[in-house]
């Protein structure tokens, strides 16, 4: 029975997307479990997938949507209407014009009413308290019985609890001390039938999504807790006191949103589009033709034909700023490898601007998932996609031991401070004296912070010795055989097209930097765990740079120069500044050009400080660039910088085809070149990886955006963190999901265009249909919507569009006279 | 300029803000503007009452006062002290507030309000009389009340207005009522200097229960026990409002001990319960605090110990203690809520920190005897030499400071002893040390009030060490007093539990 | 049949996201141990699976091999049946012997 029940448990969590902690935030998408299933038939209750008519109608009357965009987004939802003509009147009139003029006139009717916040019950109160106080980080006063596990901790400290009455208190101490049994028996007292049990089971998880979802991920990557405790002591505290679950809300919404939009009158919106057609009054037989038409395009589908549509407009566009010509390079003396992240194309758009840079786009932990720690450090972090799972540890060898000294001995003495900081202000008599005395200087310092954070940020650099600053070599070849090592280098080449190699070549990681930002985890390298990507490129260069690697590169027809060296750097997404890394590993004949290299970024990063300037709430291109990268020391600061806000759009394929083109930092793009990938294995796994990735942070922004207070965390300034776990809003209730409305919005507007991932890849269609057609992540993400995919085989050839049945061409793409959705975020 | 000039500029400075952001917000204008300014005025205020202070305390003595009639404002030290205090961190805070609330569609509400609340705040330490002590007071009240309601389509902020609505209004009627006694005895407004002479008119048990009535008052602003259900609810508003509350509005019933001390301090038995209160909150809100998971719900109970603390050291007569433990903690507790979002920035750098080792037993022994010499030398001296003068209370206040001081000296240390640790350690706990009695001389020369006080006994602060030395011991039990810590904790934690709307259960 | 000891054998594959599920389960019926395969590839009901992917361990394939006595074997079946009811992933059960019956105990 007890096996049977954890399967059931399992079974109702299979669709719930576990939440990663805060300090590795990774983007998921909040829909994950429904990724099988057709987009659109995703009408869950409990979540927009698309905004409101009116917020279309509203982009179509500013321009952001045009007609063409509508018919073409009908075409592509509904191909029927392709070729149909019909009369009206004395007028012949297409089908699709029929559609496209019924959507704008029902848009303008009034929008259904947005998701509302579940309230929380009474026992998801009491739930959160509990789990919290078991899960809580870095408690001042653990749990007792904590290492018992969840239910029978609870358990044994129930029977206490004063806030329960005494007859319940009584009556806990009859229970099992096993949660299985306990859940069953609770299950069975509820009176719930054998055949009622998964749905029972299901609706408690979809109370507290955020605990539970963390629950989840918790169970598997710690295992101290796990559902089946989590729904004991649910069920058993319902039961003990007699909770009848209240009336489904859930559903009963459901029921309300489907009958609003279903009995929206029909035979009205026909007489509508008739009357709109002609100028005098319809007769039946008109109403009847369009009636006809509208029937293959029922009222619910209207907001996914407007989500289309805004999507095609962007896409459209894009499409049509995409180079198709070829050019042969030479002269090259940088080459520089940065992470797909969106912004990196600011950097690196600004940067080939110089014809001695050449750049490359390739996922940020370079092909090197490790577990990194720095010298002597008491804590590592997985620096690698959450897709993977750590193996491979590295840390640092100082090269100077007299530093490494000095390094380790200011961090002592830093540690001592922190300790009797943290002591004096945590132990039970000692924080009033402490007060009284610290008071002063806390004050102080909460001054210097408000006023002039830049000052404050100075001085705390100048006064400690940071292990970032330590002159140390990475242990690469203890964690990786000399073959692991030249396969991951073989790996990176032939994923990210390198074969011609410049004397430097820089390979720069991506980290955020902002104060008291509970969410500056979110803003470091996804790639990376959520983590500053400095300890990958540091590992990637040095396994290039390795001679006997390079020898067997050589073998495997992939030689590097032997005057070509590969540096580190690290691109500072606040300040946009690239400072190399290890330069005491840089040869003489190489500093020179690395100096160069610099020199020209900081010109370059000024520019582009000043470009993101415009989008950025609170900043001004008028402001100075030192201002604005003030920012991530400001503690006051809530836009430090917008994060991979307006994301849209994944380009696979060599830098031809967008050199030069303003992307407005809105696109995932990583190198590719199928003449270094014969078999097509890199293609597959870019698409099955650094695609995967983003489309996790694509969707994480494009429902954060839709659903900013219940799959997004809210506003930040009610945000109260629980160690480094996670956030709730306020004094208690469910964890938050997702990413906070500063991410996405500003005031009451999204800054975030909420658009589902435009894939486009330039390759052998028949391979891309290949990889497609043999990974079912990818199936479920083209087949059901979920993202789109527009391919070309070469740059001569034609762009196809991605159908579950296969590839067809489109339109020959024009670029679209009146959008600019090349445009950054819109503000 | 004159003295009428001097008190308008010290007050008007929220004032000013209030209008002209309620203004300028009704016209539209942009949040990001209206803060702005109103934080560039209250600044203003601020740098202007540093000035008056200075000159006060260097150019004459005494203070400023302003009647009409026997309705007064007075600029004495205390006024003048906390005006500094809270002008500054409300311009600090709305300054903060200014990019931390950017395009919130609440940034007008809140800077309004935040301004209502300082402008009434700066009234209430100003006011020479009785009469303008308790408009003030339940105006700012009242603000309070108003800034919590800043995300007021939030559940969670409205049952923070509700619960604060509730405990101030029963509390501030009692308030109102002792207040309308005093005025109906002596026919008006009374001035403080006069209250004494008012209130001996009175019958013995009619003074004890005006006494008790203002006491009231003072606890519920400050949530003490039994008032103390709203201070926790109040986090559904945005950080800066936690701030600005933690740091002002909770300290004021220090002030309002101090001001009404003449009605209050001469009874032993009332100052006795106030400082039984207190330390019975600072032992109940210390437990709490150690087994709240959420760091702003720690700071909130650390915060009602504090005010437990304070409230004490009040019962005891120490109300220059109090008063200088009020501005400390303000400034301490402000800083640590705008700072609420650092943790997982300070877990990132502490990750990175060389590997802890446990000191062995000659360290940790060092450690303790080098510490303990250090405090008790330093805070030794500096008492006979700075301020002689000694009661049991103040020696009991100092003991604090010294457990505290050598516990971190200690604490630091044990973690890495070095010779640089011990010169800064050392250092830092001299001229802590040092400046801690210096400062108390300082302040205790500049407000103890002019009446006769009947302070609790010192030996009561052996409760509140008591108590929490136990609360301490029991959450480093890991086998000892299971049931009394497993009971401690549940007890701690279920304040946290929403309250139960089912009181029967149904058997298992 | 040489002394050798009947046991049941299951042979689990299910996305590797769903493994941690179905690997508790193994362990809670008491089996002493598995045998994880990832990144397994083939043909199935929902198509084409390619083997393993170099940087995605999440959206392979996983192959669970577990032998455990017959009486222990039934309800871990019904679990994981009642397990892949919601999920992909298909199930094995065979009859197998083993020589040292007390490491599957």
């Amino acid at each position: 029975m007890s096996l049977i029940l954890r399967a059931q448990v399992a079974a109702a969590a299979h669709d719930i997307v576990p939440a990663w902690p805060l300090d590795s935030f990774i983007a998921v998408n909040p829909l994950a479990g429904r990724e099988s299933y057709p987009f659109e038939t995703e009408t869950t209750a409990e979540a927009a997938t698309t905004r409101s008519g009116s917020a279309y109608l509203a982009d179509y009357q500013r321009g952001r949507i045009t007609r063409d965009d509508i018919d073409a987004a009908l075409l592509e939802r509904i191909p029927q209407l392709a070729d149909r003509r019909l009369r009206i009147g004395t007028a012949a009139v297409s089908a699709v014009r029929v559609a496209e003029l019924d959507m704008r006139l029902v848009a303008a009717a009034p929008a259904p009413e947005p998701v509302a916040v579940a309230e929380l019950t009474w026992l998801d109160e009491y739930l959160a308290v509990w789990v919290a106080g078991y899960l809580c980080p870095d408690p001042a006063w653990p749990m007792p019985h904590h290492a018992d596990g969840f239910y029978r901790a609870w358990r044994t400290l129930a029977c206490l609890d004063p806030s329960l009455p005494r007859t319940v208190r009584r009556t806990l101490t009859t229970l099992s001390p096993e949660p299985d049994a306990a859940l069953a028996h609770a299950l069975q007292r509820l009176g719930i039938t054998a055949a009622d049990v998964p749905r029972a089971l299901r609706t408690a998880l979809g109370h507290l999504p955020g605990w539970v979802g963390h629950i989840k991920w918790r169970a598997e990557k710690v295992g101290d807790i796990d559902l089946t405790s989590y729904l004991a002591v649910r069920f058993t505290v319902q039961v003990a006191l007699g909770i009848t679950p209240a009336a489904d809300q859930t559903t009963q919404t459901a029921q309300r949103d489907q009958t609003t939009l279903t009995s929206a009158p029909f035979w009205l919106r026909a007489e509508r589009v008739a009357q709109a057609l002609t100028a005098a009054r319809p007769s039946r037989e008109d109403v009847a033709a369009v009636a006809r038409v509208l029937s293959t395009h029922p009222i619910t589908d209207q907001r996914y034909t407007w989500q289309k549509a805004y999507e095609l407009n962007y896409r459209t566009a894009l499409i049509g700023a995409l180079r198709s010509t070829v050019e042969t390079r030479d002269g090259r003396n940088v080459q520089l490898v940065m992470c797909i992240d969106p912004r990196s194309e600011g950097l690196r758009r600004h940067l080939e601007e110089s014809s001695s840079v050449e750049t490359f786009g390739f996922a940020g932990f370079f092909g090197v998932p490790i577990r990194f720690a720095h010298y002597q450090a008491r804590g590592a972090i997985d620096s690698l996609p959450a897709l993977l799972s750590a193996r491979h540890h590295i840390t640092e060898i100082p090269v100077d031991h007299e530093q490494a000294h000095r390094v380790v001995a200011a961090g002592k003495f830093r540690d001592a401070l922190r300790h009797a900081v943290h002591t004096a202000d945590s132990t039970a008599a000692t924080p009033f004296a402490f007060a009284e005395t610290a008071g002063w200087f806390y004050g102080g310092i909460s001054i210097l912070r408000t006023l002039t954070p830049r000052i404050h940020a100075r001085i705390v650099r100048a006064l400690s010795l940071s292990p970032r600053d330590l002159r140390s070599d990475v242990t690469i070849a203890d964690a990786f055989t000399l073959d692991e090592r030249a396969t991951l280098a073989e790996t990176a080449l032939r994923m990210m097209g390198l074969s011609q190699f410049a004397p430097l070549v820089v390979l720069a990681g991506h980290g955020s930097e902002s104060e008291n930002n509970l969410y500056q985890s979110a803003l470091d390298c996804g790639a990376c765990g959520g983590n500053p990507g400095h300890a990958n490129a540091r590992a990637a260069a040095a396994i290039f740079n390795d001679p006997e690697v390079r020898l067997l590169l050589a073998d495997r027809g992939l030689p590097i120069p032997f005057d070509t060296f590969f540096v580190a750097a690290e691109h500072n997404t606040v300040s946009d500044m690239v400072t190399v890394l290890d330069r005491h590993l840089i040869p003489d004949s190489h500093t020179s050009s690395a100096d160069r290299f610099e020199q020209l970024q900081r010109t370059v990063a000024d520019k582009l400080v000043t470009e993101r300037a415009r989008h950025l709430p609170g900043a001004s291109p008028r402001h100075s660039p030192a201002r604005l990268r003030g920012r991530a020391h400001d503690w006051a600061e809530v836009y430090p910088e917008l994060g991979l806000a307006g994301n849209a759009t994944m380009i696979i394929g060599p830098r031809d085809i967008t050199r030069n083109v303003d992307l407005g930092r809105r696109v995932f793009l990583h190198s590719y070149r199928t003449e270094l990938d014969p078999t097509g294995a890199a293609l597959e796994t870019i698409m099955t990886a650094p695609l995967v990735v983003a489309q996790w942070i694509n969707h994480q922004y494009y429902f954060t955006a839709l659903n900013p207070d219940t799959l997004g965390a809210g506003t930040k300034t009610i945000h109260n963190a629980i160690g480094t776990l996670g956030v709730i809003s306020g004094h208690s209730g469910d964890l938050r999901r997702g990413l906070p409305w500063q991410s996405v919005g500003l005031g009451t507007e999204l800054f975030h265009e909420p658009m589902r991932l435009t894939v486009v890849v330039e390759a052998p269609l028949a391979r891309i249909g290949e990889i497609i057609s043999r990974n079912q992540v990818l199936r479920d993400l083209f087949d059901n919507d979920w993202i789109t995919l527009t391919a070309r085989d070469h740059p001569a050839a034609l762009w196809h569009r991605y159908t579950a049945y296969g590839f067809t061409a489109t339109a020959t793409a024009t670029p679209a006279a009146t959008a600019t959705p090349m445009e950054g975020p819109h503000t | 300029m004159n003295e009428n000039a001097t008190v308008a500029m010290v007050l008007a400075g929220p004032w000013v803000a209030v209008l002209a952001s309620a203004i300028a917000g009704r016209f539209g204008r942009s949040g990001d503007l209206v803060a702005r300014i109103a934080a560039a005025v209250v600044g203003l205020g601020f740098v202007f009452t540093a000035a008056v202070a200075i000159a006060l305390s260097t150019l004459w003595t005494g203070s400023i006062q302003v009647g009409f009639g026997e309705t007064s404002l007075q600029l004495d030290a205390l006024a003048l002290i906390m005006s500094m205090l809270v002008l500054g961190l409300s311009s600090l805070i709305q300054g903060f507030a200014v990019r931390y609330l950017r395009g919130d569609p609440r940034q007008v509400w809140f800077v309004v309000t935040a301004n209502l609340l300082t402008g009434f705040t700066v009234l209430m330490v100003c006011a020479g009389s009785v009469a303008l002590f308790a408009c003030a007071w339940v105006g700012a009240g009242a603000a309070l009340v108003l800034l919590l309601a800043t995300y007021w389509p939030l559940a969670q902020a409205r049952e923070g207005v509700w619960r604060t609505a509730v405990r101030f209004g029963a509390a501030d009627t009692a308030f109102l009522l002792a207040v309308a006694v005093l005025l109906v005895g002596a026919g008006g407004d009374v001035s403080f200097d006069q209250l004494g002479a008012g209130a001996s008119g009175l019958s013995a048990p009619a003074q004890l229960t005006l006494a008790v009535m203002l006491v009231l008052a003072a606890l519920a602003r400050s949530s003490q026990i039994p008032f103390q259900g709203w201070l926790p609810f109040t986090l559904g508003a945005p950080t800066p409002v936690s701030a600005l509350l933690h740091a002002g509005v909770v300290n004021a019933g220090a002030i309002l001990l101090l001001r009404f001390a003449p009605a209050i301090a001469p009874h032993r038995s009332v100052m006795i319960v106030v400082c039984v209160v207190g330390a019975a909150t600072l032992v109940f809100a210390s437990a709490v605090r150690l087994a709240r998971p959420d760091v702003k719900g720690r700071l909130v109970f650390s915060t009602m110990a504090q005010m437990g603390f304070m409230i004490m050291a009040c019962g005891l007569g120490l109300f220059a203690a109090a008063i200088f433990h009020l501005v400390a903690h303000s400034l301490y507790k402000s800083t640590l809520f705008l700072g609420a979002g650092t943790g997982v920035r300070q877990h990132a750098t502490d990750r990175d920190l060389p590997t802890r080792t446990a000191p062995s037993r000659l360290v940790a022994g060092l450690a303790v005897a080098i510490s303990v010499t250090v405090t008790v030398a330093v805070l030794v001296a500096a008492k006979l030499v700075l301020s002689p003068a000694v009661s049991p209370s103040s020696i009991g206040l100092l003991a604090f400071v010294a457990l505290t001081a050598g516990v971190t000296l200690a604490v630091a240390l044990a973690t890495h002893f070095s010779i640089r640790t011990m010169v800064v350690g050392t250092t830092v706990t001299a001229a802590v040390g040092i400046g801690y009695v210096a400062f108390l001389h300082l302040f205790t020369g500049a407000l103890e009030p002019g009446v006769p006080v009947q302070g609790a006994p010192g030996w009561l602060l052996v409760l509140p060490a008591v108590g929490l030395i136990v609360v301490e011991l029991l959450a480093r039990s890991s086998t000892g007093a299971v049931w009394l810590r497993d009971r401690v904790y549940t007890s701690a934690l279920a304040v946290s539990l929403p309250r139960n709307p089912i009181r029967t259960g149904a058997p298992l | 049949m040489n002394n050798l000891t009947k046991m049941t054998r299951l042979e689990i594959v299910v996305p590797a996201r769903d493994a941690p599920a179905i690997r508790e389960l193994v362990s809670s019926a008491g089996a002493t141990g598995y045998t994880s395969v990832s990144g397994v590839s083939g043909i199935g009901h929902h198509g084409q699976h390619s083997g393993s992917l170099l940087f995605n361990e999440y959206d392979t394939l996983t192959m669970l091999i577990t032998v455990l006595p017959p009486d222990k074997a039934d309800e871990l079946i019904n679990a994981v049946r009642e397990l892949l009811n919601t999920s992909s992933g298909v199930m094995f059960v065979a009859e197998t012997y083993v020589s040292r019956p007390d490491y599957f105990q």
